[in-house]
């Protein structure tokens, strides 16, 4: 038995993390990555979902060292069969905010740069009231929270779910609009052609076409044809 | 022991936990502007494109006041306070510059310094948003620096040509005096010490904005405090919520500015109605419930030894703390280098 959601997050505030850094320009692409959105959700190190990691790679208040986790983090989601698919912007606008860091002096000199770290730069933003969806895949039926934060300001942001019914399983050649992790569909499926978003950690790929694989087929609540989301997906970290 | 005679023990955490555990004080403020703030990134106001209402669907601009802008002067208020009580010098924690890392200020509201780590925040605040629009909400002035007889032209002064008028003028937006702005500022996990230690920074901080300007006067109403194992609704949300019940009981009187106690009523009740939709657990301490705590509060920052022991316990937490789980992971990640 598998349960698909469709989610829907609409932002209550503007939204920001670095997609790419141009200079002193930060962009934000209208685009979350499914590593992102996993801890956004609150599905890792969870008691309630039970994908608690190893005391040392747990959540902690203070971080030593700034090391990304992601495979301690989240293979206890494949275990529960758990798979959150890469959010993408149905409706968005852009937004640009000029940042820099002060002091509460009440005048400043200016000193001679010392190091080549920028103390102002722009920052693309996505605005309040965008809208993202995206797909979460579980073998038991799942509960997620009403708000939750995003970014690198922990932006407040709505979660509307909805369970789809009436799933097939089939196998076959089939294209998906949506984005995915490359390295979380290729080892499954036979993935013949993409276009790529650039952004780190893992690029993701979208318009994908799948050349003899397994998919679930389901109603499009927006669109009149069906849609077909990969099956087997898991997050991968080596081949 | 506990200091709070209104608020039930279970709410709060007994030290500061290492990991997060599920427990929120969300404080609901009002914001409201007093003189003529400024809040500006680009030589323009902050603003956004959002909807009036949540039944309202038509777009509006709101005039917004973004997060760290609200946050920042509630911690340097608390950090003054610290300093004036000797729990902290001004060479040992530097904000931004140098972080001591064991005291209230850098625990509760977090740091980050590249090679020693960071502590998250355990205050978040959220983009606020004007009840009103943009459009009458803010005033252009006019500012000029004129010469010793407060003319603009010159009577020659300091090697000038007499009657030459001066080029130094220039235009800036302000925000006018009472114009609301709804903002949740949540406590993740708090102690009965650090929950005092956040609520009178946000009841003392009198100014907010460009401090240059002297003009930031702004003043937190406090119209209650939700206690809950989870996030609860947005200051967007909140603002469209009590922009809807202001405009069908017709007290948004535009172009006049808003009616404080109906800006407090429609805000009391629209959170009230959005609480009923939230599905977690929560204690509502809104109206008469939270009357007794907010006065138990101010008498208790109000005197001396009434502050003094709210910090001097968050201090002793923080140093705790500390103690744990930061001094000895920074060993531990400085011996894993090697």
């Amino acid at each position: 038995m598998v349960f698909i959601y469709r989610c829907q997050l609409e932002l209550h505030d503007s939204l920001y993390f670095a997609t790419r850094e141009i200079g002193r320009l930060y962009e934000t692409e209208p685009i979350i990555h499914n590593y992102a959105l996993c801890y956004a959700l609150g599905l890792v190190d969870s008691e309630i979902y039970s994908t608690t990691v190893a005391e040392e790679y747990s959540y902690r208040y203070f971080c030593p060292e700034q090391v990304p986790k992601y495979e301690e983090h989240l293979t206890p989601l494949n275990q529960q069969g758990i798979y959150v698919t890469p959010a993408v912007a149905i409706s968005h606008y852009a937004i640009l905010n000029t940042w820099k860091y002060a002091n509460n002096n009440y005048h400043v000199e200016m000193e001679k740069t010392q190091k080549n770290i920028p103390s102002f730069g722009r920052a693309k933003e996505i605005a309040p009231e965008s809208k993202f969806e995206f797909f979460t895949i579980s073998q038991k039926p799942l509960q997620l929270l009403k708000w939750i934060r995003l970014g690198k300001w922990m932006s407040k942001a709505e979660l509307t779910i909805q369970e789809v019914t009436k799933i097939e399983l089939k196998t076959g050649n089939f294209t998906f609009s949506y984005p995915l992790n490359p390295l979380d569909v290729m080892f499954t499926h036979q993935v013949v052609t993409y276009d790529v978003i650039n952004m780190p950690p893992v690029s993701l790929i979208q318009n994908v076409s799948i050349c003899q694989g397994h998919y679930y087929e389901f109603n499009n609540p927006n669109k009149t044809e069906k849609l077909r989301l990969p099956a087997k997906m898991q997050y991968r970290f080596k081949a | 022991m506990a200091i709070l005679k209104t608020v039930e023990s279970k709410f709060f955490q007994a030290e500061i936990p290492y990991k997060p555990m599920g427990k929120y004080a969300h404080f609901l403020t009002i914001r409201i502007t007093e003189s003529y703030p400024l809040f500006q990134t680009d030589g323009e106001l902050n603003k956004a494109r959002v909807r009036a209402g949540v039944k309202d669907k038509t777009t509006i601009s709101r005039l917004s006041m973004f997060k760290r802008k609200q946050s920042t002067p509630e911690r340097l208020v608390g950090r003054e306070l610290l300093r004036n009580y000797g729990l902290m010098t001004a060479q040992e924690c530097e904000y931004n510059v140098n972080f001591a890392m064991d005291n209230p200020d850098c625990i509760i509201y977090g740091f980050a310094i590249g090679d020693s780590g960071s502590e998250k925040s355990k205050v978040v605040v959220d983009t606020a948003f004007s009840i009103t629009a943009f459009d009458e909400s803010h005033e252009t002035f006019t500012l000029n620096a004129p010469f010793e007889n407060g003319t603009m032209a010159s009577k020659g002064e300091n090697g000038s040509k007499a009657g030459e008028v001066t080029s130094r003028i220039n235009q800036q937006d302000h925000i006018k005096p009472q114009v609301f702005f709804p903002s949740i500022v949540t406590l993740k996990d708090p102690t009965e010490a650090s929950f005092l230690y956040v609520f009178n920074n946000i009841l003392r901080t009198r100014h907010y904005g460009a401090q240059t300007t002297r003009t930031g006067r702004v003043r937190n109403e406090l119209i209650g405090v939700v206690f809950a194992d989870g996030e609860i609704t947005s200051n967007l949300h909140w603002t469209q919520a009590i922009y809807d019940q202001m405009k069908a009981s017709n007290t948004l009187n535009q172009p006049d500015p808003l009616d404080e106690d109906d800006v407090i009523t429609a805000a009391k009740s629209a959170i009230e109605t959005l609480m009923v939709d939230e599905f977690i657990v929560h204690t509502d301490l809104i109206g008469d419930a939270f009357t007794s705590l907010i006065n138990e509060v101010k008498t208790l920052t109000g005197s001396e030894k009434g502050i003094k022991e709210i910090l001097q316990k968050a201090d002793a937490e923080a140093k705790t703390y500390a103690n744990k789980h930061i001094s000895k992971k920074k060993t531990a990640a400085k011996a894993g280098k090697e």
